[in-house]
């Protein structure tokens, strides 16, 4: 199992913090569904709010992702969107928040 | 201050709003450009915060909006994840006063805003401890507003109001805006409670067109204090 990762968040923000990480777990159904589909458009909309929100919020990592994501839904290049989902999905699973 | 935020990513909307009300701004989010637009036109707003991609009109199209039927130069600051260099001078040529790209930081974010504050200052009357207009002044360091000399009794709020008033002659300032201000953003009043005020400072202060003073009420929107000339008002 790979290590987890801490991700020091400004505590400002904790009350809304739980409720972004949900909405990217939500996000990874959806571009799943979406890319079996080949619904690159709505792919492009997860991924923009993804890169425009990730940093703001203390994830970087989210918004990198995110903005490759939205670049290979602009190129329909769904091999590439599933390699980033993946990455997506792994990341998620190991960030552990801390508030400080 | 009170900012309009337009942002269709309510994850974004959350975030921004947060950092302002914690800086001691208000925060409006509208989602939609045509939901702004038809809020600006009643209400008043210090700033806007919007973003370029969002469902219907755009934030480019707002922006068009704001600059053609504003009157003030109320400071704009895009806030887009895009970044291409013709974007950003677009916005910038069509009259935004600033562009950020996203993912936004939180600390620029409030240092822009600051700096779009002073400049949309510049040109107003300096935050000084006294307000002079001649027969009517305000000593806002003893809280005591005088007319020709005389101190003028009032409640905080009319106290309050009056210094609100004075700050933001020749304004057209909307009874939202003025409730923001004076009795605070989680007020849950009648805007009616506005008018009573408004109503009772005229009269006390005298601020009628034979004192050189306009206090009008603008329909379905607020209000306005103007200094007229005397001669000209009789």
């Amino acid at each position: 199992m790979p290590d987890k990762l801490i991700v020091t968040v400004d505590p400002q923000i904790a009350a809304l913090v739980p409720r972004f990480l949900a909405n990217r777990a939500a996000d990874l159904a959806k571009i799943r569904a979406a890319l079996a589909g080949a619904d690159f458009a709505t792919i492009l909309v997860a991924a923009h709010g993804m890169k425009g929100a990730g940093g703001g919020y203390g994830f970087p990592e989210i918004s990198r992702l995110g903005a490759q994501m939205e670049e290979g839904a602009r190129q329909c290049d769904a091999a590439a969107i599933g390699a980033l989902v993946a990455s997506l999905e792994e990341y998620l699973g190991r960030i552990e928040v801390k508030y400080g | 201050m009170r900012i309009a935020l337009l942002e269709d990513d309510q994850d974004q909307a959350d975030l921004v709003c947060t950092w302002l009300r914690a800086a001691g701004h208000g925060c409006h989010v509208y989602m939609l450009g045509k939901d702004l637009v038809r809020e600006a036109q009643r209400e008043t707003f210090d700033l806007f915060l919007l973003d370029w991609e969002v469902p219907g009109m755009s934030g480019a199209e707002v922006l068009l909006w704001i600059r053609a039927n504003i009157a003030e130069p109320v400071p704009v600051l895009f806030v887009t994840a895009r970044q291409r260099e013709e974007d950003i001078v677009h916005a910038l040529s069509n009259g935004a006063d600033d562009y950020m790209v996203k993912p936004l930081g939180k600390l620029e974010l409030l240092a822009r805003i600051d700096a779009l504050a002073r400049r949309a200052r510049a040109g107003q009357r300096p935050d000084e401890g006294v307000l002079d207009f001649g027969r009517l002044s305000v000593d806002c360091r003893s809280r005591q507003v005088r007319l020709e000399g005389q101190v003028v009794t009032m409640t905080q709020k009319d106290y309050e109001l009056t210094v609100f008033l004075l700050r933001n002659v020749g304004r057209l300032l909307s009874r939202g805006y003025i409730m923001e201000a004076v009795w605070g953003q989680t007020a849950d009043l009648n805007t009616r409670t506005v008018d009573t005020h408004v109503s009772r400072i005229r009269g006390k202060l005298q601020l009628t067109p034979e004192y050189g003073w306009r206090l009008s009420a603008v329909y379905q929107h607020g209000y306005r204090l103007e200094q007229v000339a005397v001669a000209a008002a009789q």
